[in-house]
């Protein structure tokens, strides 16, 4: 056997046992519901879940709150790093800036954001531009301090080397920072996305019309365990995807750092 | 003979030195207050020449090369290239093959090698075509499509070197470019690195701490003194070219030019030693 195929054997037998632990998991809660030994009331059960979910699927409903909340995400991910991008580079490059705001950013950093909400909310309502406006605010800062970082941290020798070929601010920004950047922004998109969707998410708690924390707050006043669950599998399904997605890109951004000759 | 520019362009590059350093000193401010790196060096490098700059190791070459190159400013003297004062950056004037192959990771080969004609405005399509030409040249075909982290160092800096002699400059600067190569790998290198100067006919300032490697490659060497740097010595290498640095370092006018050399450079690199 060789050695590539002896590694997707393991990778495969790994992902066996990972589904069958999985639904040992499904079928052993479904069964203590029955037993009776877990209360429905709390638990719910895998196949009432299972259930619901495909009735919201079927029906449309839970295609509306989706967009909703994927519609604020997306926003509020693509103001959060476009902004953070540009306060990034403008603080790679000037020194005097990066001296008196760098620390205010750190600290800004640090400070859990979703705390400014219900201030937002005072000034711009329950509307959906307070929850963009929320998820660019947890975006903003790893996107900023990624792209600060990834410009202080190009090799020196590499951009002496590039203008000495002749290019001058705007073509290294372009051949030599933006592709040093686009590396780590990546994975930084990949990690803020987490916290992308759980700003939007808890901005639905309260006030919302439409999205999935909506629906999720929504269940849990009612006491509606399974419907609260159904609406957190969609959820990570979709999660799961876009994850997928991006790793896609992240994959795609770094093909240059691959060390095997394909 | 009515307009001055028809006059200047070849006066320029045939009459004039095509490096000047007169005077030169650089000092750094430290923590244990100001060093001195370079110590008023004075040489002229004329144009078509092959010369080596060798010293002790940390003795202030790469520094010399860097203000020459124009990527830092001399502290004091004079710096003219091809009799223009200030060093400098100027597109198609100079060349600089770097210690650590400094390619740009996330560019193929090919890629790399193009951008010094993108940076003049050369079309794409015609960069592209003279660049697959030099990674040719440098005996790369096949690897053009190819990352610098999927290629060995030798690979790389070949690599280099084409990205280097693509745009034609008239000096091309070199910081031991070929330090961090094996043996065999390196004696292939310097062969085709006079190969390629002999063809393109520039101006070459190569920087070492290998003696053996100077003499081969060298028209002129010069011989700089431990931090700071100072002229030590100048040597003319009257050695027949075309050369192959392999066989060249069995013939007895290397040897002797060997053990001339070698006196001064002993010397220094014990004072470089000693204060360690």
């Amino acid at each position: 056997m060789t050695g590539a195929s002896a590694a997707v054997s393991v990778h495969g037998r790994c992902r066996v046992t990972r589904l069958v632990a999985l639904l040992s998991l499904l079928v052993a809660w479904e069964a203590a519901v029955r037993a009776g030994a877990l209360d429905p009331f709390y638990t719910s059960a895998p196949l009432p879940i299972i259930a619901t979910v495909a009735r919201w699927v079927v029906s449309g409903y839970i295609l509306e709150h989706m967009l909703a909340t994927l519609g604020v995400t997306l926003a509020g991910l693509v103001v959060g790093v476009v902004l953070g991008v540009i306060a990034g580079f403008a603080l790679g490059f000037l020194r005097w800036f990066e001296r008196v705001v760098l620390p205010f950013l750190t600290a800004a950093n640090a400070m859990p954001r979703i705390i400014l909400y219900p201030l937002i909310v005072l000034w711009l309502g329950f509307g959906p531009l307070s929850r963009v406006i929320l998820v660019a605010s947890l975006v903003v800062f790893p996107a900023l301090l990624t792209t600060h970082a990834a410009i202080r941290q190009v090799d020196v020798e590499i951009v002496r080397n590039a203008r000495v070929l002749g290019a001058r601010r705007l073509a290294l920004i372009r051949h030599v920072y933006v592709p040093a950047v686009a590396l780590w922004l990546f994975s930084t998109i990949r990690v803020t996305m987490g916290f992308a969707l759980a700003g939007a998410i808890v901005g639905e708690y309260v006030g919302a019309v439409r999205g999935m924390g909506m629906v999720i707050a929504f269940a849990q006043s009612m006491f509606r365990a399974r419907e609260v669950m159904a609406g957190t599998v969609v959820l990570l399904a979709v999660i799961w995807l876009i994850d997928l997605g991006l790793r896609a890109a992240e994959r795609w951004a770094a093909r240059w750092r691959l060390s095997e000759v394909m | 003979m009515t307009s001055p520019l028809v006059t200047m362009g070849p006066r320029s590059t045939v009459d004039l030195p095509a490096i000047e350093v007169a005077g030169l000193s650089k000092r750094f401010e430290a923590s244990e207050g100001t060093v001195s790196a370079i110590e008023s060096i004075t040489f002229v490098v004329r144009s078509g020449e092959f010369l080596c700059l060798v010293g002790p190791s940390g003795c202030g070459k790469s520094t010399l090369l860097n203000i020459i190159a124009g990527l830092l400013p001399a502290s004091g003297g004079q710096l003219r290239i091809c009799g223009e004062p200030g060093g400098g950056i100027r597109p198609g004037r100079i060349g600089y093959v770097f210690q650590r192959d400094a390619l740009l990771p996330w560019k193929t080969a090919l890629q790399n090698v193009m951008l010094p004609l993108l940076l003049r405005g050369v079309p794409a399509a015609q960069a592209q075509k003279e660049a697959l030409d030099w990674v040719h040249k440098v005996g790369l075909g096949g690897f053009e499509h190819h990352y610098p982290s999927q290629l060995s160092g030798g690979m790389r800096k070949r690599i280099s070197l084409a990205m280097t002699m693509v745009y034609r400059p008239s000096i091309i600067l070199m910081d031991e470019p070929f330090a961090a190569l094996d043996v065999q790998t390196r004696n292939l290198m310097e062969n085709e690195l006079l190969a390629l100067w002999a063809e393109a006919g520039s101006t070459v300032l190569f920087v070492t701490h290998d003696l053996d490697e100077a003499i081969a490659l060298a028209d002129r060497i010069i011989v700089l003194t431990a931090a700071p740097a100072r002229v030590r010595g100048d040597y003319p290498v009257p050695l027949d070219r075309p050369r192959d640095v392999t066989e060249i370092r069995m013939s007895g006018a290397f040897v002797d030019i060997y053990r001339r050399i070698w006196q001064d450079l002993r010397e220094e690199v014990a004072a470089s030693h000693d204060r360690r």
